[in-house]
């Protein structure tokens, strides 16, 4: 009994190299920026303090932020598997259903009114709430497993906060447009401690878990899984609200930053995970890592300015994705 | 032997119209029920109602005694299980996949799939004919061996009540002989009983013990295949004339040609 007898090589494969993955890239994160610092002082620092400059630099600046955005890679590759599972699409991201909308909507009015830099993060959340219990509570009616009205639902809604995006940035003065920009991007430079998003992370992929022998079944469609002893509403809400959930942590923490939570799983399911007990783990190391590996590079290629990071996961993950998805044969 | 399933005063009605009126039903073990009616006469409405997919519009839905409703899914899984007329697998998952997803009502929640249940699934696989295809993913299987699959799939859940609506579609008429001889096989025993949609009046007649057949406007006959599927009863219900003839495996409908204009 147990995993190891069905824990077939493939998924033992996939689990080995996001976990290799996620080391390498943490590593790799810690060793490059503006001040040159080898790999075994890295690893000086990591494990004692001596008070110098350079251990301040790994200990409150790069590891915080590489933890940061190994985070939120990870929340939204989580917040993508589910919704593609929640939408029986492949084409759901975290995104979709308007979250980030309200968020950035939220966010980009308190900059207007030059509300405190500390609100930012809750209005966001609140922001990503809102817009979640509406798009909820419009278009979760209809027939059991009709999740097109769920969908369409989600895509006006984030149309119109698009819109509201639009407007607030045609009245922001010249002087705050930068700002705003780069929080429409997604930017890391931002998050303070990683540690609430590592825990908001490890408390989601806990749950998802929980819901991964369910997710298995709901590929099939929500009617399907029903038959086979699922309940098929209370899934289709815990699905909506912890893919929400994690959605609205990760845009408040680092704003909008796209494609990761579409392209992980998918790359994931690509590479041969069908099962959701391995592809929800393997997803969160591979969005973690790939968000890491994102953030270094913006953080040095212009050093000492930065560039938005979600523009690196769109140059680092439409090739990849393309090539996969190209390469990709039926089995 | 106790009941199945029981209906006691169902009405389904869909979108102003009503599909079934009143509808006692009692399904007891060892029975073979085949549903026989037109196009849109409310065949699939009445599967997913009994399997508690749809509400009812009226009466009470009895499975071993309970309310469909009242029963945990789980529980209700192990009991009663239903194929679609249609699928679409999603996902890419592999045959095998699919034929274990079966399993999932009766295994713990953080249960892994173990080897015995592995060799169910295989021989599941096999029964139907699909054991080369256990690792081939469903998007690449054909209308036919996807059908097969899910007909695996049935095997594995082993209810005691399985339901199909219309299993022979994209089915090669040797494929429907086997599928048919492996449901009687695994459903219609002491314990358990099956309920198919079917077209083909002659297999109907010919593997079922029971038949309902519903009129789309709410009126309904259920009882013995000999007793309410006569020759003229069918040529009532289908609205069209057939006629019958004797071979020698038996009484044979068929369509009577001479309305047919060609």
């Amino acid at each position: 009994m147990g995993m190891s007898q069905t824990l077939n090589k493939r998924a033992q494969a996939l689990l080995g190299a996001g976990l290799a993955l996620g080391a390498a890239s943490l590593l790799l994160s810690l060793l490059i920026g503006s001040a040159d610092i080898g790999p075994s002082e890295v690893l000086r620092h990591l494990l004692g303090d001596d008070g110098s400059i350079n251990d301040r630099i790994i200990d409150q600046l790069r590891l915080p932020r590489s933890l940061s955005a190994f985070a939120v890679g990870g929340v939204l590759a989580l917040a993508g598997a589910l919704m593609q599972v929640l939408l029986r699409n492949p084409l759901g991201d975290p995104y979709v259903l308007g979250v980030s909308g309200g968020a950035a909507a939220a966010v980009l009015l308190g900059m207007l009114l030059s509300l405190p830099l500390l609100w930012l993060t809750p209005l966001a959340f609140a922001g990503a709430l809102l817009s979640m219990l509406l798009v909820f509570a419009l278009g979760h009616r209809g027939e059991q497993g009709d999740t097109t009205r769920l969908l369409l639902t989600g895509v006006v809604m984030a149309a119109g906060w698009s819109a509201l995006i639009s407007l607030t940035l045609s009245l922001s003065p010249p002087l705050q447009l930068p700002g705003m920009l780069f929080w429409l991007m997604g930017d890391l430079s931002d998050a303070l401690s990683p540690w609430p998003t590592l825990g908001v992370l490890a408390l989601g992929l806990l749950l998802a878990m929980w819901l991964a022998p369910q997710l298995n079944l709901a590929v099939y469609g929500l009617q399907q899984a029903a038959v086979l002893g699922v309940d098929p509403r209370r899934l289709r809400v815990q699905l909506y609200f912890l893919a929400s959930l994690l959605t609205a942590a990760a845009v408040s923490v680092a704003g909008a930053i796209g494609f990761v939570g579409l392209v992980t799983p998918h790359l994931v399911r690509l590479l041969g995970a069908s099962d959701h007990r391995i592809l929800l783990p393997v997803s969160v190391l591979f969005g973690g890592s790939l968000l890491v590996l994102a953030d270094s590079a913006a953080r040095t290629l212009i050093s000492p300015m930065q560039l938005p990071v979600g523009v690196l996961t769109a140059v680092l993950g439409v090739p990849v994705f393309l090539w996969l998805l190209s390469s990709a044969r039926h089995r | 032997m106790s009941t199945l399933m029981q209906t006691r005063q169902l009405d389904i009605r869909c979108g102003g119209k009503t599909l079934l009126g009143g509808l006692d039903l009692q399904i007891q073990p060892g029975q073979c029920w085949v549903v026989l009616g037109r196009n849109g006469a409310g065949k699939t409405s009445l599967l997913k109602t009994l399997a508690g997919l749809l509400p009812a519009s009226g009466g009470e839905i009895m499975l071993d005694d309970r309310p469909i409703g009242r029963l945990p899914p789980k529980q209700r899984a192990q009991r009663l299980g239903l194929v679609f007329q249609h699928s679409d697998p999603g996902f890419h998952t592999s045959t095998l996949e699919m034929a274990l997803s079966g399993g999932y009502a009766r295994r713990g929640h953080w249960a892994w799939e173990n080897a015995g249940e592995v060799l169910q699934a295989q021989q599941a696989l096999a029964e139907v004919r699909l054991a080369d295809l256990q690792q081939q993913s469903l998007e690449s299987l054909s209308g036919g061996e996807l059908r097969r699959a899910e007909i695996a799939r049935l095997l594995v859940q082993a209810p005691a009540l399985a339901m199909l609506d219309e299993p022979l579609n994209h089915l090669d008429i040797g494929q429907q002989i086997a599928m048919l001889q492996v449901l009687r096989r695994h459903f219609v025993a002491s314990d358990r009983a099956l309920l198919l949609v079917l077209h083909d009046i002659n297999l109907a007649r010919r593997i079922a013990s029971h038949a309902l057949l519903m009129y789309g406007d709410g009126h309904w006959r259920a009882g013995p295949v000999q007793q309410v599927a006569d020759i003229h009863t069918l040529s009532d219900l289908l609205g069209y004339p057939l006629q019958q003839f004797d071979s020698d495996s038996g009484p044979m409908a068929s369509i009577d040609f001479s309305h047919a204009g060609f």
